[in-house]
């Protein structure tokens, strides 16, 4: 039972893995899109911007049911 | 007790009412800088637009009380600052040096917000005092900066990106000094389209990271259920992004076809009977747009907005219609030249129609070149 419990309380891990996996990739492509603005290739650019932007969402939607999940792990029922 | 509640409704009114400090200062000053051009000059100005609307949205604010109309003309004011909005005079942009900014509105939204929460949640006789520890309330707060900071750290961020994109394609566009793509890059419009859908981004990433944070440092099973079981944004269909632009240059593509083929070959007496009651230029708007709209339900059917392609009976039954609008127009070409009804069944003259589709196709580049031109001349950017 014990042992149910610390496997039920670990629920929300993957969810935040990915989710912050998500974000750091979104960052990276968002940081690529200022360098080929730089490089004079605005379409690249903001083809990069809107894959950076796509990824920043599916990031934080991911985050946000990891924090669901963390809050009904964790939470005490009010 | 109940006159606490009399005190607060008019406080929350005459709070805000500090924004017009802000309003009243930045109109004086674009109006002095302005002046020395002349009267028109000052009364059409964007700037002094954007500070016009911000006084309009703070008078609703007062009025009403309300924290959205209160953003909206802190927002404003804060956008008729911008750099990006040169104040121009006879064609010359004079360059501001001093930008001042609106400290005053920014410092009472704390107040307006604080003041609208104790309106949303004030009832005379609810609330009793209750003693707190001091660690109890330097929890409070700490946690209270624990969400706040992150979400400052996210605005600057942003702002800092959007700020590096905006110079780098300005930086990258100066090379291209007097060509089209240089005036739409530096334009106004331009620059207040990429600065609203900036802060529209912004405000969506803002509400996703203060729920995370929130239930990260204060985790409710309550809360979180409701938001699963309930929560419609969390059921979202996967819809591929720009699919409206895909489809309406698809329709653009193609509408010429649908236009020539219906209202100039097979509805040629309708189209003529119409022009001789209206406006030849109405009527001709009018087909136009009907065609468009038929031409768009069209690629829908065919096309299809979904990610997995599906083959749906309409997708075959829009193409032959298509075929038959195409095999109609055919056999009443070849009755107006000249044929029988059931020669011209027999081999419509499709050469014909191709011919007419192609002069339509002629026409409707020219017509879209020129409709280009003078909507980017209309919106600032062409010379």
């Amino acid at each position: 039972m014990m042992r149910l419990k610390r496997f039920k309380l670990r629920g929300f891990i993957p969810f935040l893995v990915t989710g912050l996996v998500l974000l750091a990739l979104s960052v990276q492509v968002l940081l690529w899109s200022i360098a080929y603005m730089e490089r004079a290739m605005v379409a690249t650019s903001l083809m990069a911007g809107l894959v950076g932007f796509s990824l920043l969402s599916a990031s934080l939607y991911i985050l946000r049911l990891a924090a669901y999940a963390y809050g009904v792990e964790a939470g005490k029922p009010s | 007790m109940a006159s606490w509640r009399a005190v607060l409704a008019v406080l929350v009114r005459v709070v805000p009412a500090v924004v017009f400090i802000d309003v009243i200062r930045v109109g004086i000053s674009t109006i002095t800088e302005l002046y020395p051009a002349g009267l028109g000059t000052v009364l059409t100005n964007p700037r002094l637009l954007i500070v016009a609307g911000s006084g309009v949205s703070a008078v609703f604010a007062v009025v009403f009380g309300s924290v959205p109309a209160y953003s909206v003309a802190l927002v404003l004011l804060i956008l008729s600052e911008l750099p990006a909005l040169p104040v121009y005079t006879d064609h010359v942009a004079i360059s501001r040096t001093a930008v001042s900014v609106p400290w005053v509105g920014i410092a009472g939204i704390f107040a307006v917000l604080v003041l609208d929460t104790l309106v949303t949640v004030y009832r005379p006789g609810g609330f009793s005092p209750s003693r707190q520890t001091l660690k109890r309330v330097a929890v409070t707060v700490a946690s209270f900066l624990a969400i706040i900071a992150p979400l400052t750290l996210v605005s600057l961020v942003f702002a800092t990106y959007f700020t590096d994109l905006v110079g780098a394609l300005r930086e990258a566009t100066t090379s291209l000094a007097r060509t089209p793509l240089y005036f739409i890059a530096g334009s106004l419009t331009t620059g207040v389209a990429l600065i609203l859908i900036a802060i529209y981004a912004l405000s969506k990433v803002l509400n996703s990271s203060t729920e995370i944070l929130t239930l990260f440092l204060i985790p409710s099973r309550n809360v979180s259920l409701r938001a699963l079981t309930e929560g419609e944004d969390l059921d979202r269909v996967f819809s591929p992004p720009l699919v409206g632009i895909v489809l309406g240059l698809a329709a653009l593509a193609f509408y010429p076809a649908i236009y020539t083929l219906l209202f100039r070959v097979i509805l040629q007496p309708v189209t003529n009977y119409l022009t001789s009651l209206l406006p030849s230029l109405a009527v001709h708007t009018l087909l136009n747009i009907a065609s468009f709209a038929l031409t768009l339900i069209l690629v829908r059917g065919v096309v299809g907005t979904h990610v997995v392609p599906e083959v749906r009976a309409r997708t075959v039954a829009y193409s032959i219609t298509v075929l038959t609008l195409f095999y109609i127009a055919a056999v009443k070409v070849s009755i107006d030249g000249g044929a029988s009804l059931a020669e011209a069944l027999l081999s419509p003259n499709l050469d014909g129609v191709i011919q007419l589709i192609r002069v339509t196709y002629l026409d409707y580049s020219y017509y879209l070149i020129t409709f280009t031109e003078s909507l980017l001349r209309f919106l600032g950017v062409a010379p």
